[in-house]
């Protein structure tokens, strides 16, 4: 018998083989906004702290995922801090009973060890953690908080555990300004011990006419931090990351700019 | 000059589709963030096939990018070759 999953997968296909503007089926990949909580004050994402305290109740959630249950295949989970939803446990317990692999997107602040526990139950699962520093103070200017160390220690003994399992890929993304352009390359070597499945380097977007600041006494001015600024010499500290990551066996990915 | 480069992306027909607290459905929410309507109001299969989805898988089934993905920093929009991997 053929699971709805592979039947529902395969009629995608056909349908995308086939060009189709109508379709039948349905998507197999899949994003949920759990929340809008959040603890940090991201200089390119909320930069006053002022997350709404907005969150999808949880029977909200158990219906939407009851309807995509029988063909999703991946299903990604964020926030706000997704790791600080009310229900994360029950929607973690839900999604370890599944094949469908999951991908979340975190500060990683709460990344506690029951925390990785219940990631580790997971079928699949690829955690992004969001640290865009090398240092201290970069740390301290782009999240508007002095959690680097927690986060540090926090993802390094989730790496230790996520050894164990192939299936659980630690991510460790970048978001690339002109502040910390300079860390681009250290952040390689800060990242190698912990064995990720990728380090990403992505530029930061959306923010070309912001003129904000994080309570830290830096003025953030998107015209002069967007990559687009200075984008040779964007794409020359990018080109250095992989070549860096390639000399010391680190997956990555980097994203140039035309 | 007019290009002969075809485009194409997969993601009108395999997903990401995203849901906000709100149940509004969006699609391509890393880049485009179209909203497609709301979950609360229509079915899953009524919102894959709004007019806006239709009009991208339409766009893309003869290789155009459409003019909304035109300024997207996506591989698609971009070109997979400026995204590294290794």
């Amino acid at each position: 018998m053929i699971s709805g999953r592979v039947s529902e997968k395969r009629l995608i296909e056909h349908e995308l083989a086939e060009r189709s503007p109508v379709v039948t089926g349905l998507p197999y990949y899949y994003q949920v906004h759990l929340n809008k909580l959040c603890n940090q004050k991201c200089i390119m994402c909320m930069p006053d702290g002022r997350h709404p305290r907005d969150e999808m109740p949880l029977e909200r959630f158990v219906a939407f995922f009851e309807q995509i249950r029988p063909f999703a295949d991946h299903l990604t989970l964020i926030g706000g801090e997704p790791l600080m939803y009310r229900w994360i446990d029950e929607v973690l317990e839900m999604l370890s009973k599944t094949t469908i692999a999951v991908t979340t997107i975190t500060n990683a602040t709460a990344l506690t060890e029951r925390a990785a526990q219940r990631l580790l139950s997971l079928h699949e699962l690829n955690l992004r953690c969001s640290i865009d520093a090398a240092s201290r103070t970069t740390y301290l200017k782009v999240h508007g908080t002095n959690h680097f160390d927690r986060v540090a220690a926090q993802v390094r003994r989730f790496s230790e555990l996520a050894q164990t399992k192939s299936s659980i890929h630690l991510i460790m993304h970048f978001v690339v300004m002109r502040e910390n352009l300079g860390e681009v390359l250290s952040f390689v070597d800060f990242a190698k011990p912990y064995r990720p499945y990728r380090v990403e380097f992505h530029p930061v977007r959306h923010i070309s006419d912001w003129n904000v600041d994080n309570n830290t006494g830096w003025q953030f001015l998107g015209s002069e931090q967007s990559c687009e600024a200075f984008k040779a010499e964007y794409n020359e500290v990018m080109t250095q990351a992989k070549t860096k990551c390639e000399a010391e066996g680190v997956p990555y990915e980097v994203v140039l700019l035309e | 000059m007019p290009s002969d480069k075809k485009y194409f992306c997969t993601e009108p027909w395999t997903g990401v589709l995203s849901l906000t607290i709100e149940l509004d459905a969006v699609f391509c929410p890393c880049y485009l963030k179209m909203k497609i309507g709301n979950l609360g109001e229509k079915s899953l299969a009524e919102l894959w096939n709004s007019d806006s989805l239709v009009a991208l898988r339409t766009s893309f089934a003869k290789g155009e990018l459409p003019a909304i993905c035109q300024p997207q920093l996506c591989p698609v929009a971009v070109g997979k070759e400026n995204h590294k991997m290794g």
